[in-house]
């Protein structure tokens, strides 16, 4: 009974580090947005990077999850004989909910995993600190543009991750419903709105700060060697997934 | 001038620095030895701020930086630079970014004129060669000639160098002892070496600390060191596997 | 080009390691001792994890199909009965299965890369033991059995967060919410397969990132990132390719 006491003050001790360790870090960035000491050539190096690491992931997550919220709401559609609403249940599905979700976890998994890895290589090689001993805050120089990078990019692959889940709903639709494009299109622009994309939009941009603080926080804070990075990575990953989630559950229900 | 006033850290239990008192005079090479563990890169640290002291003060130019906050430090950073044992250069620039990096921050210039002054440093080390490649196309003798370079940007009053030669091959080891002698009498700057390497200590060292069990055991210039009558000192001196020093 | 081609090498060597996993899974002997251990990691690194995503997938699907409703019928009564069908054979294995690539797979390529660039593995090979029947089959027989339960684990939460938002957002009572009458014993089984299969091949992919890691903090880094990645994207790939088949099974091939 003690062991078990024990264990789970032990857990949410360490739930409780990890959460308070975010804040303080967010804090810190946000203090540091206050006057923003912006490295251009930095800014510009991770937004390249950024984008050019995760555009097909994106693009091939984006359709794929396109492709399967057809085939999904096909049962349906196919029960009823609607062939005339796949456009629309397709629209407001991807638009809203699973296109930015699915994006937001792979990119999480792509970029946020890869800047707590990079991150957390230069912490144990003390390539933090040296940055430190040269007078070069790292919070000013690594973490702000890896952040609005992320936020930036994330939403603008959002963006054009709903273009590719448009044209695989359109060929999955006309394949495997037998729908016309034509009928598909139309039901699409009729009833999707633009509140559905803009919502999307608004997570993307929350998923982006979300990777991004956290992707930041677990890299800057690994300990012990290549081992302490590989474990970094994990929490990272895992942390952005809950905090997608939360920030997902909190969007949708302020913008109904 | 930098004082050390009795310093004390400890990592969980282990107390590694137990009232340490040492002061750097201008313009010497100070070396810190002692043997792997003896709390020299620890001591080092101190004083640009990467770690902070249990108890004890720290005087910089007469200032007391005991109580600064990370904020502080960055102003007498750039008159107090580093070299990290690894070299610790910056794996995703190359060298010419690298050592052009604390200009563009500090100088207020463009990307352009920073590069242009990197290659003035580079070339100090002899380097400029090679100022397109990236730190993981070359060897670490080099890296280190980069890392130095780099701490001279800005060009401070003090360079700490920690473990220069560790891990480098002979040759390699006596090419950078003879720049940091170089640049020490070019420049007039302070270098304090933390070195276990004997041949850089009777190379170049002006003044010699050795630390051990956490307390400064010995302070002086290479002679006295050599005459020593102590028997630790004199088993770390003649390199024996037998002696006082513990395992 | 280039992306092609390390797509295709990238395909390879996974279906390789794949390979290498069934035959020692089929002519191996079992060690049950490290099977019971994985699954343990498996089972309880994640349950909690697990419990967490699902139970705000519930949430979030309800509120925005709840929503919907409103817009358009005036009324959330089915509201149980018509998201159960779509958690059961789609959103709840894909979403489990996302959930144990990153928090599982990252976990095995992490391990099994710090082994590798430590030279751990070299030494297992020294010691006349392959690295795919000693590392990759605990796991993969972990996690075949454990995913399935983390599913109906998942799911179920998402049902049981679902119900209380449709209780507090739309005043359903649960009773009304716990509709099963939409539920086909295929979506069951479309389900079901999903997360079987899920639990196959994300330890693969996981340790085959593992056994790709070279030299120091950096290589573990690229490994773990790596396979949570690659194990996502065979997450999300599969989900469309078996869901494809079953809807095709249902409506018996083609419009």
């Amino acid at each position: 009974m003690t062991a078990l006491v024990l264990r789970v003050g032990a857990a949410f001790l360490a739930l409780a580090e990890v959460v308070g360790g975010l804040a303080i870090f967010g804090l810190a960035v946000l203090k540091a947005c206050l006057h923003p000491r912006l490295d251009a050539f930095e800014t510009w190096r991770n937004f390249y990077r950024v984008g050019v690491k995760s555009l097909p992931i994106v693009a091939t997550t984006a359709a794929f999850a396109g492709a399967t919220a057809v085939i999904q709401t096909g049962h349906n559609v196919v029960k009823f004989r609607a062939y005339e609403v796949v456009g629309w249940a397709f629209g407001y599905s991807v638009f809203r909910e699973i296109g930015p979700l699915l994006i937001g976890l792979m990119f999480s998994g792509r970029v946020g995993a890869n800047n707590t890895a990079e991150l957390g290589t230069m912490k144990v090689t003390e390539q933090v600190d040296a940055l430190r001993t040269l007078a070069i805050d790292p919070i000013d120089y690594l973490v702000m543009p890896r952040i609005l990078a992320m936020v930036v990019m994330m939403t603008l692959l959002n963006v054009i991750g709903d273009v590719f889940a448009v044209a695989a709903g359109i060929a999955t639709s006309k394949f495997m419903l037998g729908v016309d494009p034509y009928v598909f299109w139309n039901s699409f622009v009729e009833y999707v709105t633009l509140t559905d994309f803009f919502n999307g939009v608004a997570k993307a941009a929350g998923f982006g700060v979300a990777i991004g603080l956290v992707s930041c926080h677990f890299g800057l804070n690994v300990k012990g060697g290549a081992i302490g990075v590989g474990r970094a990575v994990n929490a990272s990953v895992v942390a952005s997934a809950v905090g997608i989630f939360v920030i997902d559950y909190f969007i949708t229900y302020l913008l109904k | 001038m930098i004082e050390f006033i009795e310093i004390t850290k400890a990592f969980g239990g282990n107390r590694v620095l137990d009232g340490v008192s040492v002061s750097v005079q201008k313009g010497q090479i100070l070396f810190i030895i002692g043997k792997s563990g003896a709390g020299k890169s620890v001591l080092v640290k101190h004083l640009v701020g990467l770690l902070r002291q249990d108890s004890g003060q720290i005087l910089f130019e007469g200032t007391d930086i005991s109580n600064y906050r990370e904020k502080d430090f960055y102003e007498m950073r750039k008159r107090c630079a580093m070299v990290f044992q690894h070299s610790t250069l910056f794996d995703s620039m190359t060298l010419a970014e690298n050592v052009a990096l604390p200009i563009r921050k500090h100088r207020g210039v463009s990307r352009t004129e920073a590069l242009t002054l990197a290659m003035d440093k580079l070339r100090l080390v002899h380097m400029d060669h090679m100022a397109d490649r990236v730190p993981g196309e070359i060897g670490d003798g080099l890296r280190k000639r980069v890392a130095i370079a780099r701490a001279l940007t800005l060009d401070p009053a003090y360079v700490i160098f920690d473990e220069p030669t560790t891990g480098l091959d002979p040759v390699s080891a006596i090419r950078v002892d003879r720049l940091i002698r170089e640049m020490s009498d070019r420049t007039g700057v302070t270098s304090i070496v933390v070195s276990h390497d004997l041949r850089s200590i009777f190379g170049i060292a002006d003044r010699i600390v050795m630390l051990y069990q956490g307390k400064v055991l010995l302070d002086g210039p290479p002679a006295d060191f050599r005459g020593s009558q102590d028997p630790v000192v004199r088993q770390f001196v003649n390199g024996l596997a037998e002696g006082p020093m513990e395992l | 080009m280039e992306l092609i081609r390390f797509v295709i090498g990238e395909l390879r060597d996974i279906a390789r390691t794949f390979g290498l996993t069934l035959y020692y899974v089929f002519r191996g002997r079992w060690h049950w001792a490290p099977i019971v251990e994985q699954m343990f990691h498996v089972g309880n690194r994640s349950v909690f994890f697990i419990i967490v995503t699902l139970g705000f997938l519930g949430a979030i699907l309800n509120f925005q199909t709840g929503f919907q409703a409103m817009r358009l019928f005036g009324d959330t009564s089915l509201l149980g009965a018509a998201t159960l069908p779509l958690l059961v054979r789609q959103l709840g294995p894909t979403l489990c299965g996302l959930m144990v690539a990153i928090r599982v797979g990252t976990g095995i390529a992490a391990e099994i890369g710090s082994m590798v660039v430590t030279e751990q593995v070299d030494a297992l090979r020294m010691c006349n033991a392959q690295p795919v029947d000693y590392l990759i089959k605990p796991r993969f027989i972990a996690c075949t059995i454990m995913v399935p339960v983390l599913w109906v684990i998942g799911t179920t939460t998402a049902f049981i967060a679902g119900m209380y938002v449709t209780y507090w957002s739309f005043h359903t009572i649960p009773a009304t919410y716990m509709n099963f009458d939409l539920l086909s014993f295929r979506d069951i089984v479309e389900g079901s397969s999903k997360a079987v299969v899920f639990g196959m091949v994300i330890p693969v992919i996981a340790g085959n990132s593992g056994f790709g890691a070279r030299g120091g903090s950096e290589g573990v880094g690229w490994a773990t990132t790596q396979a949570v990645v690659n194990s996502s994207l065979a997450v999300i790939a599969l989900d469309f390719f078996i869901g494809g088949i079953a809807f095709l099974f249902k409506t018996g091939g083609g419009p």
